[in-house]
């Protein structure tokens, strides 16, 4: 199910942010992962997800650099430009984290959501893409 | 996985390096070419664009797909712009602030001025007053019989340029021309014209057409016959504007009295050296009334040549009564003081709102009127204010910049009613000062708030400024013919007194009431104008503007005797050791006599 694009506002940053917090992607990777955890609720084409992660590096939030990186993807080495978290989007996180919390148990208590969304994120379907 | 720092001098293009498939590198070029970024954020994107799409096909994605997950290529273009811009320096956005509220203040500080500048030009006085007709009409109501202009016209033409007995002087030079007005000869050769003065002067009003297009056309005619001028006054003559404003009418019988003032002198002059004394006072009672009946018409400067032509009366009036008191017969003099005062009383001499009609004139030229006695300034008005300008003070041209600037001066500036409003304070400063004794009035510092008016910048209080004529000169001038035609009432007493009893006063209290309402007051100090007999001869004179009293001792040059009575510009009283004599009547020279 495709998610609106204002709770895509309010959901995507946050979502990223998550994804960056175990460890650095670079943008396709990004793209690829969303899609598969949130079994496309989450799915962003380029023309989101780029703009967002400038506006994420802007707000300082996450940092990026270009490496050169080989996986089994890849024919060869090629450059990439990884995105990272940085303190202020550890921190950024976790208030969001702490408000979605909120949101989830106030929707449930409204019977807008179902128990069993409230607690761990669901994990990826088995034939998901595997990332370096 | 090493860090790599992106090298921005690379040869080829990321999108060519990655070896993207024709569609996807038109879709990069397609983004790219809507972005509005530095050529450094220009080639980050598109390497980012490029190593996804690398990406997407090594991980077994169709073009088609990752073209359909791309989303919109405008869209994206507007959202990497904005996003990359802001990850630009603060010092950047800075400047970008103070160019952007730069810009935009200068964008409405120009449609605001286009705004006024519009308005401004749209604006269009109206005119409701005619000037010429308020004043003509009450000119008009008197019966035709009663106004003395057409005599006067007749006395002006029948006047020539008499001939001189000889052409030459003792060495053979040819001498110039006499003056029809200036000399005994002009009054003996002109007797008819003397004559016809003295009858027009009688009736009860002048009856003067202000611009009045044949009586202006005559007086140049006359005017350049008698000034041997062929062709001049003619040539150069513009009949009068009806639709002009009033500050152009045409005032030509004031140069006409002046002359005929001057003819009546010599003739009294001629009349003394005969003893004719029936000529002597019908030509001294003539320049009297001439005197009120140029007040017919209600303008400051006619005012003062009216004050110019009784002040002449006066002066031949002494001369006479100095040279041969018993010429004139008692009528004589009764009808004399009796022309003296008519004239008008002391805050009447000059009649300074007067003035205020020329002045609304102007105001209902220049400015809009919203029906309430305001209204802005007007093209037209800024127009009226530069010719008006460039005839007084050509320094004063506006500068190119407040030229610029008069349509927000129209709008925010003063308008019609508050330049009005300048105007009638000044006004009324004025007369509020003048009717103030002479000597308790001291200095007119008010007058100092109006020197800025006087600037050289165009405003609409530049009106104020042009238009307010030497209103402290006109008081001076009411004070000084109020002194003088005291002084020349109380020599009229004395010379009645002298005849009734067969001895001068001893002293003027003995004048009052009986040959005068009351004692004559020195302008300078307020006290009785002084009084000194000798004998059978007195002296009788005021201390002058030099405020010293030097026993009556008259001024020896004209320069002194025109500095003595002169209260705007008073005589340098370390210079000289004289007052302002009313009688004896003495002529001073030319030049100072050599020692």
């Amino acid at each position: 199910m495709r998610i609106e694009r204002e709770l895509m506002r309010g959901a995507g940053p946050v979502a990223v942010l998550k994804l960056l917090q175990r460890r650095e992607m670079y943008g396709y990777e990004l793209v690829e992962t969303l899609d598969q955890r949130t079994q496309g609720a989450l799915a962003m084409g380029q023309s989101t997800l780029y703009p967002m992660l400038y506006n994420l590096e802007a707000q300082g939030f996450i940092e990026a650099t270009w490496k050169e990186a080989s996986d089994k993807a890849t024919t060869g080495p090629r450059e990439r430009k990884y995105y990272r978290l940085t303190d202020k989007g550890r921190k950024r996180l976790a208030d969001e984290s702490a408000q979605w919390e909120a949101v989830i148990r106030a929707m449930k208590a409204l019977g807008v959501a179902s128990h069993a969304l409230v607690g761990r994120l669901s994990p990826a379907p088995a034939n998901a893409r595997r990332f370096a | 996985m090493n860090s790599i720092p992106r090298d921005a001098s690379a040869p080829t293009t990321p999108v060519s390096a990655a070896s993207l498939p024709p569609e996807l590198r038109k879709l990069v070029g397609q983004v790219l070419k809507r972005c509005r970024l530095w050529p450094a954020e220009r080639k980050d994107v598109e390497a980012e664009l490029a190593a996804h799409f690398a990406d997407g096909l090594a991980a077994g994605q169709s073009v088609q797909e990752l073209m359909a997950q791309f989303g919109d290529a405008n869209a994206a273009a507007g959202l990497i712009s904005r996003a990359k811009i802001r990850l630009r320096p603060r010092s950047w956005h800075a400047r970008r602030i103070v160019v952007r509220t730069t810009l935009a203040a200068a964008g409405l500080a120009i449609a605001v001025y286009g705004g006024l500048f519009a308005r401004f030009f749209v604006g269009t006085p109206t005119i409701t007053r005619d000037i010429r007709q308020e004043i003509n009409a009450p000119i008009l109501a008197i019966p035709a019989n009663q106004r003395a202009w057409s005599k006067y016209a007749q006395a002006l033409a029948a006047i020539n340029i008499p001939k001189r007995e000889k052409e030459t002087d003792e060495s053979g030079a040819a001498l110039p021309p006499l003056n029809a007005f200036d000399s005994i000869e002009s009054a003996r050769a002109n007797q008819a014209g003397v004559k016809l003065v003295r009858e027009a002067a009688a009736l009860p009003s002048l009856g003067y057409v202000v611009d009045d297009p044949a009586s202006c056309e005559f007086v140049a005619r006359q005017t350049e016959r008698l000034n041997g001028n062929k062709g001049w006054q003619t040539s150069h003559f513009s009949p009068p504007d009806a639709s002009g404003p009033a500050y152009g009418i045409l005032l030509p019988q004031l140069a006409v009295f002046r002359n005929f003032a001057r003819l009546l002198a010599q003739d009294v002059d001629l009349a003394l050296q005969a003893g004719d004394g029936a000529a002597a006072g019908a030509d001294l009672v003539a320049m009297a009334r001439l005197a009120g009946q140029l007040r017919e018409t209600k303008f400051l400067i006619v005012d003062l040549v009216s004050l110019a032509v009784g002040d002449l009366a006066m002066s031949k009036m002494r001369e006479v009564l100095t040279r041969n008191p018993s010429l004139l017969s008692d009528q004589t003099l009764d009808q004399f003081a009796a022309a003296l005062s008519a004239i008008g009383p002391r805050q009447d001499l000059v009649r300074l709102d007067s003035e205020l009609l020329g002045f609304d004139d102007v105001l209902q030229r220049s400015f809009t009127d919203d029906g309430r006695g305001d209204g802005r300034l007007t093209p037209a008005g800024i127009r009226l204010l530069s010719q008006m300008s460039m005839g007084s003070r050509p320094e004063n041209n506006a500068s190119v910049g407040s030229i610029a600037l008069l349509p927000v001066a129209a709008t925010v500036g003063p308008g019609r009613k508050q330049v009005r409003d300048l105007y009638v304070q000044y006004l009324n400063q004025t007369k509020a000062w003048a009717e103030r004794p002479a000597w308790l009035r001291g200095e007119a510092t008010d007058f100092d708030a109006f020197a800025k008016l006087s600037s050289n910048e165009v405003s609409p209080f530049s009106f104020v400024a042009l238009l307010i004529p030497a209103f402290r000169q006109t008081v001076f001038a009411a004070d000084r013919f109020d002194t003088s035609r005291a002084a020349t009432q109380t020599v009229i007493a004395i010379e009645r007194f002298k005849r009734r009893t067969g001895h001068l006063p001893t002293s003027l209290d003995q004048l009052v009431p009986g040959d005068l309402p009351a004692l004559p007051r020195d302008l300078v100090d307020g006290q009785p104008l002084r009084y000194r007999t000798s004998g059978a001869f007195y002296t009788l004179y005021s201390l002058g503007s030099d405020r010293k009293d030097n026993g009556g001792t008259p001024p020896t040059t004209e320069s002194d005797a025109s500095g003595i009575s002169n209260f705007n510009w008073p005589i340098d009283a370390s210079k000289v050791n004289v007052d302002w004599v009313f009688f004896p009547f003495t002529k001073p020279a030319k030049t100072a006599p050599v020692p």
